[in-house]
């Protein structure tokens, strides 16, 4: 009994993923995290919360880490949702996280150049950032980064980690 | 009122586009194809790196003035009338930079024109059907439907006569239910090609997903047919109903209120009642003057003050039977009082202004107002200003 609307929030939530954006907003990995009951039908523990975990993406440090842009911007911003091919997954993604189930990372999260304009963009709307809005993930930017961090209580990476990304609404 | 369409200056832009026009901050999250985006630097053009955008791979770039670039990313600037297009808006881009826009995110309602052609000739038509081969439009709108607003929570679909399109009106509904889960499509149609089971077949994606607005004007065959000048229209559209119906599909009938039609309204609001008691929805709908409108204002024009009895036993009738009944385009001091709670605002904000007279009306705020193309001749005498106090009704 339980389960059923588990399995029912389950189905609505993979809906609204498939046909509206699949680059932004709950990503099909989230869907992952609701705890939906086995076979028998019963949750371990029934009053336990619906959290919606963090999706296996690539953590921005090692987005920087790994490989060099891409040749074509545009092809990772393909609107067509869940229906278009995903792009391959960088190298982190090849390894996900233990029991979670391995799918391409959102196609935004690929593109380093549009996560720095984004990320110079919201820094600017909040006033940490002043200099020309440009996509280089450069001095003027890791200090306006670090500016915010420091604000926000956030370790002072100057880098584009989960907890300053999430911080800045650029991943949820 | 705000016009759908103005002019700006055009760099390196070929042929027709359709674009959705966003900030950057919503434009850099990748909601809608980039290449499909032109990003709206009006307000804060100085700070950013066109360079950058271009490569992101932008379609173009909306700006205030002219600036000097060296982005090989197309330019839209110096806009005649800047409040004209605005971020969520998507619009259409010509040669000499003639912008439409197509759809309004800020917009109290937004429709899909699919073509001009028509099977009826309808004595007001305020869309005179022409004969064109306009083709484009599917392709046009089906490249839109996929940059609307995905929290849209309603959609129209007008014309011409849409199910002229056959199995590319059913693809405009498949486009609409992959693109846009969370829209419901209004469809304004004569129903007349729906007396061919085929085609309702044919239209099954709109199951659940679709309202059929469909126009009755007489609960007599002569008079429907007279108003909308074509000989079995009210025959194929009886049967395009009873067949919508049977296969589930919601209904609205539509009721144009003029002097052909007010003095057998009572009569037609007892003829719906009766014979189609699953609708939906029932429009009684006031005049839009405008096309075959204005030119048969002779045979159509009659003042609300006059027809206002007939309406409200019309909607009384319907409204005490549990029909969901509303009242269009007809002014609320035009009205009997307790008629008020079923008057809408109906008009499309691009269309839609007052009168002197209601500046200082204290029900303004929930009156339909008039249409733009609603000259002295066309409206009654009875306008007036209701008086604080006047409102209590709301």
């Amino acid at each position: 009994m339980t389960s059923k609307w588990l399995i029912a929030l389950r189905q609505i939530l993979a809906w609204t993923g498939m046909g509206s954006t699949a680059l932004t907003g709950m990503s099909g990995q989230a869907l992952g995290a609701i705890p939906v009951g086995t076979s028998a039908g019963k949750l371990e523990n029934p009053v336990e919360p619906l959290v919606f975990e963090r999706p296996a993406h690539n953590n921005g440090l090692e987005l920087f880490a790994a490989h060099s842009s891409h040749a074509s911007h545009s092809s990772h911003y393909s609107g067509s949702g869940a229906a278009a091919p995903a792009p391959q997954a960088g190298p982190s993604a090849a390894m996900p996280a233990p029991g979670i189930v391995p799918l391409a990372p959102r196609a935004a999260l690929q593109d380093k150049e549009v996560i720095v304009l984004r990320v110079q963009a919201q820094l600017h709307a909040l006033g940490y950032y002043a200099s020309t809005i440009d996509g280089q993930f450069n001095d003027t930017t890791k200090a306006a980064l670090r500016r915010y961090q420091l604000v926000k209580g956030l370790p002072a990476t100057s880098a584009l980690d989960d907890a300053t990304l999430v911080s800045l609404g650029i991943v949820y | 009122m705000l016009a759908l369409h103005t002019r700006g200056t055009l760099s390196a832009m070929p042929g027709r586009r359709i674009l959705k026009i966003l900030r950057l901050g919503e434009a850099l999250r990748g909601e809608f194809r980039c290449e499909q985006t032109m990003v709206d630097l009006r307000s804060d053009s100085a700070c950013v790196d066109l360079a950058a955008l271009g490569r992101v791979g932008f379609g173009g770039v909306l700006l205030k003035d002219e600036l000097v670039s060296t982005a090989h990313l197309p330019t839209l600037t110096r806009l005649a009338q800047d409040e004209v297009v605005a971020p969520g808006d998507v619009i259409r881009l010509r040669e000499k930079g003639r912008v439409s826009v197509v759809f309004r995110r800020q917009a109290n309602a937004n429709a899909l024109f699919v073509t001009e052609r028509c099977n009826s000739y309808c004595l007001m038509c305020s869309q005179p059907p022409r004969n064109d081969n306009d083709d484009w439009r599917v392709a046009e709108i089906l490249e839109l439907i996929p940059l609307v607003d995905t929290n849209l929570s309603h959609l129209g679909v007008t014309g011409g006569e849409p199910t002229l399109l056959g199995k590319r009106l059913a693809d405009i509904i498949e486009c609409v239910n992959t693109h846009l889960p969370n829209t419901l499509l209004h469809i304004l149609t004569n129903g007349r090609r729906f007396a061919d089971q085929a085609l309702v077949e044919m239209m099954a994606a709109g199951k659940g997903r679709a309202r059929w607005a469909i126009p009755l004007y007489a609960d007599t065959p002569g008079r429907h047919d007279y108003v909308v000048q074509a000989k079995g229209a009210f025959e194929e559209t009886l049967n395009g109903i009873y067949n919508l119906a049977e296969h589930k599909h919601p209904l609205e009938i539509r009721v144009v209120l003029h002097k052909q039609t007010v003095d057998r309204l009572k009569a037609l609001a007892e003829f719906v009642w009766r014979t189609m008691p699953f609708v939906n929805h029932v429009a009684l709908m006031g005049l839009e003057p405008m096309g075959f409108a204005k030119v048969n204002r002779d045979i159509l024009w009659v003042d609300p003050l006059d027809y206002a009895e007939a309406l409200e036993e019309a909607a009384l009738y319907l409204y005490d039977r549990g029909v969901p009944v509303s009242i269009y385009n007809v002014p609320l001091c035009t009205l009997p009082k307790h008629l008020w709670p079923l008057a809408k605002q109906s008009i499309s904000d691009w269309k839609n202004v007052f009168a002197e007279e209601c500046v200082d009306c204290a029900v303004r705020e929930h009156c339909c107002g008039f249409f733009q193309s609603a000259g002295r001749e066309w409206r009654s005498r009875g306008i007036s200003s209701v008086p604080v106090g006047g409102a209590n009704d709301f």
